[in-house]
């Protein structure tokens, strides 16, 4: 087993027990999406505020939510259309809240490098979601680069908790330009390049 | 099938994975990728990258060899 799986199992059991309960309490799966979304903008005002730590631990907090409501949705059979279309959307309020948390902090240090370098990860990391989902309405599967939500997220938390939040904003930044340019490019050569693998 | 990355040299092509990335989570080329980002965070002195939060503290490698 690769050492990111263990992690993934170990981080696995609480979750499940998490769910458990959500599920035994009947919690509507949007309710529970919409609190991580609330929980996230309280992430992002500690992030504004410079407080680094206590925004890791209530982005932790935050994205328990977000991780077990597609779950909860499975088990209590309540899955649906709209459902998913209201986690997507929440999934983009929860992102530009903590974007626009580091912005403000950057400003207030007067630093314009690092509210430029915040603004271009956040306008990559929404084309990187918007990328997928315009191809997967051309193309059956459009997966192809690294830098996906899970991975941005964690990232944060990484930042925040070590207080390495410039590095992992080039790293968001990097990874997330290159994941659109490959989508791109995975869709031209979808709809255009000699493998025909249209949907 | 048209794959240009197939006719690049070796150092050339893992740089081509890394950009065009197609492996899913859980493998060892996601762990290789993942073991190369926070060794980008952690190591990378926080003064090289003018890091407004961090510019005081000494990153690991400065530690590591007693900068």
């Amino acid at each position: 087993m690769t050492f990111t799986g263990l992690i993934g199992a170990a981080c696995w059991l609480p979750l499940r027990l998490i769910i458990g309960a959500c599920v035994r309490l009947r919690i509507h799966p949007n309710v529970l999406t919409f609190v991580g979304v609330l929980i996230n903008v309280a992430a992002a005002w500690a992030l504004a505020l410079g407080r680094f730590v206590l925004a890791g631990a209530i982005m932790t907090l935050a994205n328990i939510f977000d991780f077990i409501d597609g779950k909860v949705a499975t088990e209590l059979r309540l899955s649906s259309a709209f459902g998913g279309f209201w986690d997507s959307v929440m999934d983009r309020f929860s992102d530009i809240s903590l974007f626009v948390g580091l912005i403000y902090l950057y400003s207030e240090h007067g630093r314009t490098d690092y509210v430029m370098i915040t603004a271009l990860a956040m306008m990559f990391s929404i084309l990187t979601s918007y990328t997928r989902a315009r191809a997967e309405s051309l193309v059956a599967k459009c997966k192809v680069g690294f830098m996906e939500r899970p991975e941005r997220i964690v990232l944060f938390m990484i930042g925040a908790f070590t207080n390495r939040m410039a590095a992992v904003l080039w790293v968001i930044l990097v990874l997330s330009v290159s994941t659109v340019f490959a989508r791109i490019y995975y869709t031209w050569r979808a709809l255009n390049g000699p493998e025909g693998i249209a949907a | 099938m048209m794959r240009p990355e197939r006719d690049l040299p070796m150092p050339f092509r893992a740089v081509w994975h890394a950009l065009y990335w197609t492996f899913e989570r859980a493998t060892w080329q996601y762990d290789v990728m993942v073991i190369a980002i926070l060794s980008f965070v952690w190591l990378t002195p926080p003064a090289w990258l003018g890091d407004p939060m961090a510019l005081h503290e000494r990153g690991f490698l400065e530690w590591l060899l007693g900068w």
